[in-house]
């Protein structure tokens, strides 16, 4: 239960409250100071130099009634959270699997395993993923291994579908993915670059994420499963019945923070696409949308306002998460 | 209470006492000792630096750069040598330099950390950093040479240059300087051009399987000037393939690449359309020009010439290899030097880099120049469109800026003269394999390919107004280059135009209000510049100084009355032919 303290007896307990000051110094200047600072020149025209001037809510006019580019970054985010949030499947299985090692010592150095690469930056990551993408390797890769050719099937096949049983939903789209004897130029057109931002990162095992669960699985109490198994249950069913449930609020907890880093990613897409989203600009994303605005087009104080309704999205974003998440508890 | 569960410990390794094992203490000890000892491997680093600079009695001149090339590094090490041999012969005290070669990656945020901490070196390369950044930057850190380069450079002593300030032996006069501040802060050290590089061996090998084939009259050492034989020779040579299997694929590109390319191929075929656009009859269309003209629909995107231009830009972008329009260009670089294709657009900066990968590949070989080439008055389809070669505008570049953290002004100051008098400016540039910027001074044999023309055509158009305009081109010509949109439909040059009447007229109105705007914004500091160029003008005692600034005042920079009148002028126009262009539907 929270006590009030009354003013006069804080300076009884002064030495302590001057240990924190360094802190709130901190935190006051590098985390809220930019933000109401951005909020307050989001309504200004300001070019992040000498012109600075109030004009009030135009900027907020602009980015909803008259950029469609922004509304169209939003419908991409989304698409690219839902292919993020399913990437999060691996990171589960992995942890189950890990958790599920009955040699301690076996366990340990596979756990040491999935945690050296976090200290890989995540940009070498996607840098890797590029130089995948453009210098051939992948296009060698599956030529050597005949994937090429399934890829070409597969393509063929949807096509078959959507002409025949006219189902043109991903059918459609899928059938002039890939073509006999052309190479995929994975980044250099409208759907193979769709295609390669959701499929970069194989195999999905999110290293923080594999941590947290595990963290969870381990207070499983043995007992719990000696119990499962005297009732004959099969390994999927303990997945299903013991271990899913216990992990299913870290499992919201890690969407919402996917969710969060696919609105706030702007290095991933800029490495791939540069300040252009792509080509014909299909994979705009609303960070990139705002560095644009900042940096490119001189607009400081549009690229605040735009940074404002990012946050106002994202506490939406985190209200409804613990909406769906208070049930649980 | 909560229990404990009982595989809490599963996690960890079996323990057989409370006392902590040596594999449990080396564990939980490894992350401590690594970072003390990095921290005292740094330290000790830090202090022994600083020892030395204490300690140190030479003259310490810094410089920081980009260029990775060996050659660059070696050409400032080789000049500074001979920079140090002068002062010894002078009976000056020797110079200890030294350079930091910082990946363009990551220059402009440690230029600006360097400068923000004070402790910068005394001369930096000037760019990756926004224009509005460096403008404040050069206002703030940087020391200007106005005064200094309107007297003779010294090093030219005995030369044709030896009375002319120092500004005027630069192949541009070194340009305007820094408009904005009224002051020249950078010296170039060189200029640039761009050529194809192509690899005659391999071309002499394959146009020899072709006559065999009887696809070509004559074997080839060098690839043909005219664009349509060009063509046509990159789809015989796409027909062959090497010894894997693989067809050749003739032009090695990526966007960049293509740039080049397009600058020096492509764009000066469009020069017919400034006839319709070019108002003040200059010869180079810009972007205002460009933007009234079809504001008022005296120039569309779907004019027959531009649509010409625009299939050659297309059958050029479909000699490329699959993907080009995504690789970078040192991907591009890789195909050549792996010869899986024989032609590639390089500039002047890296040409001495890909002769030298040639000649190291695993299978080495011999890399010729050539002009890129260009279409002929002859030509039955095209040739209305060729007016001549482009112009190449002579530029300073590799540019550096003396900061005002420097310990030795007149050192950095004397060492810039040195680099850029006529006959070490030369010297340097021999070694570095770049052009020379300055008058007179000669390029080497193998730069002389790349001697810029300078009677020529540029690009009768300027699409580019501004951040709208530019993204908006990035994202609608790769359609184009690579024939389809991003739903996989056919774009070709019709599809260009069409989006490009619909959709440009709007992001350019956009982007010139923004630089509408931006003007009457600087009007009020304009006014303060003026006043004080009108102080320094009545309290200059040096008459060449006095005579410059005289000129600035009067001429090249707009009194604000005047910009007024230009606003009031462009607003009126701009007012009476958007209404026009909105009653014929061509603006939203």
């Amino acid at each position: 239960m929270s006590r009030r303290v009354a003013f006069k007896n804080i300076r009884h307990h002064l030495s302590l409250y001057w240990f924190v000051l360094p802190a709130v110094a901190f935190i006051g200047t590098f985390n809220y100071f930019p933000v109401i600072n951005g909020l307050l020149h989001s309504f200004y025209t300001w070019n992040g130099g000498d012109v600075e001037r109030v004009t009030g809510t135009q900027n907020f006019v602009d980015i909803f009634a008259y950029n469609p580019q922004f509304w169209k970054s939003f419908a991409n985010v989304l698409v690219l959270g839902f292919f993020n949030i399913l990437k999060m499947i691996p990171s589960i299985i992995t942890a189950v699997c890990l958790h599920r090692v009955l040699s301690e010592r076996l366990q340990f150095w596979y756990r040491v395993g999935f945690v050296v690469p976090m200290v890989v930056n995540s940009i070498v990551v996607v840098l890797l993923w590029r130089m995948f993408f453009t210098n051939g390797i992948l296009n060698s890769l599956l030529t050597s291994t005949g994937g090429m050719n399934l890829l070409v099937w597969f393509s063929n096949a949807c096509a078959w579908i959507s002409s025949t049983l006219h189902i043109n939903i991903f059918f459609a789209w899928a059938g002039e993915l890939f073509k006999p004897g052309i190479s995929p130029n994975w980044l250099g057109t409208g759907k193979l670059a769709w295609l390669s931002v959701v499929i970069w990162g194989f195999p999905y095992v999110n290293q923080f994420g594999v941590l947290v669960y595990l963290a969870v699985l381990q207070s499983i109490g043995k007992d719990v499963y000696e119990a499962a198994e005297v009732d004959g249950v099969n390994w999927f069913s303990k997945f299903r019945y013991i271990e899913l449930p216990l992990i299913l609020d870290k499992v919201r907890l890690m969407m919402f923070l996917v969710l969060l880093s696919t609105i706030n990613d702007a290095g991933s897409m800029m490495i791939f696409f540069g300040l252009d989203g792509g080509p014909d600009g299909v994979l705009q994303v609303p960070a990139v949308f705002m560095f644009r605005e900042a940096y490119l087009s001189q607009k400081m104080g549009m690229a605040c306002a735009i940074g404002i309704v990012l946050v106002v999205i994202i506490f939406l974003m985190n209200k409804i998460n613990a909406w769906l998440i208070q049930p649980a508890e | 209470m909560s229990s404990v569960p009982e595989n809490a410990s599963r996690a960890l390794p079996r323990v057989r006492s409370d006392a902590p094992s040596r594999w449990q203490w080396i564990k939980n000890s490894a992350a401590t000792f690594l970072l003390a000892t990095t921290f005292f491997a740094c330290l000790a680093r830090v202090l022994l630096r600083e020892k030395a600079k204490l300690t140190n009695d030479k003259i310490v001149l810094s410089l920081a750069h980009w260029q990775l090339e060996p050659g660059v590094t070696k050409g400032f090490d080789e000049m500074a040598k001979r920079y140090n041999e002068v002062r010894r012969a002078r009976g000056d005290a020797e110079i200890e330099f030294r350079q930091m070669p910082i990946p363009e990656g990551a220059y402009g945020q440690w230029v600006t950390t360097q400068l923000m901490g004070g402790t910068a070196p005394d001369l930096i390369e000037i760019g990756f950093l926004p224009y509005d950044t460096l403008l404040r930057f050069h206002a703030r850190y940087f020391t200007p040479v106005t005064r200094e380069i309107f007297k003779p450079n010294p090093y030219n002593k005995g030369t044709d240059l030896e009375d002319r300030p120092w500004k005027e032996t630069f192949v541009d006069g070194l340009g305007e300087g820094i408009p904005a501040l009224q002051e020249y802060y950078d010296v170039g050290l060189s200029t640039f051009s761009c050529r194809m590089f192509y690899n005659r061996e391999l071309l002499k090998t394959l146009t020899r399987k072709l006559v065999a084939q009887g696809k070509l009259d004559k074997e080839l050492d060098a690839p043909p000037d005219n664009l349509r034989e060009f063509l046509s020779l990159c789809d015989k040579l796409h027909e062959l393939t090497d010894e894997s299997g693989r067809p050749y694929l003739p032009i090695a590109g990526s966007p960049d690449r293509f740039g080049l390319i397009n600058w020096l191929t492509i764009s000066p075929l469009s020069a017919p359309v400034l006839t319709e656009v070019d108002d003040n009859c200059d010869g180079f269309a810009n972007d205002t020009e460009t933007f009234f003209a079809i504001l008022r629909n005296r120039f569309r995107f779907d004019d027959p010439r531009l649509k010409k231009v625009m299939a050659i830009t297309r059958a050029v972008t479909m000699r490329l290899q699959p993907g080009w329009n995504s690789v970078t260009r040192d991907e591009a670089v890789m195909l050549f030097v792996q010869q899986r294709s024989l032609f590639i657009g390089a500039g002047s900066w890296d040409g001495m880099t890909l002769i030298k990968q040639a000649a190291e590949a695993p299978k080495p070989f011999a890399v010729d120049i050539t002009q890129f080439p260009m279409v002929y008055p002859s030509d039955p389809e095209w040739g209305e469109l060729s007016w001549g070669r482009p112009y190449e505008k002579p530029a300073t570049g590799f540019s550096f800026g003396m900061t005002k953290m420097s310990k030795h002004p007149e050192v950095v100051l004397d060492f810039m003269r040195f680099l850029t008098a006529q006959k070490h400016n030369q010297e340097f540039n021999e070694i570095i394999g770049w052009i020379p910027v300055v008058r007179g001074a000669e390029m080497s044999k193998f730069l002389q390919a790349f001697k810029p023309n300078l009677h020529g055509v540029l690009s009768g158009y300027s699409p580019v107004l501004g951040a709208h305009t530019e993204t908006f081109m990035n994202q609608t010509n790769p359609n184009l280059w690579i024939g389809e949109d991003s739903n996989g439909k056919a774009f070709g040059v019709q599809e260009w135009c069409d989006r490009m009447n619909n959709r440009w007229l709007g992001e350019a109105f956009i982007d010139f209000e923004q630089r509408d705007e931006a003007y009457r914004d600087q009007l009020a500091s304009k006014e303060t510049v003026l006043a004080t160029t009108r102080a320094k003008i009545l309290l200059n005692s040096d008459p060449q100084m006095k005579k410059y600034l005289q000129q600035r005042y009067n001429g090249a920079f707009d009194p604000p009355v005047d910009a007024i009148r230009d606003i009031a002028r462009s607003r009126q126009l701009l007012q009476d032919a958007r209404a026009e262009a909105r009653k014929q539907g061509r603006l939203k």
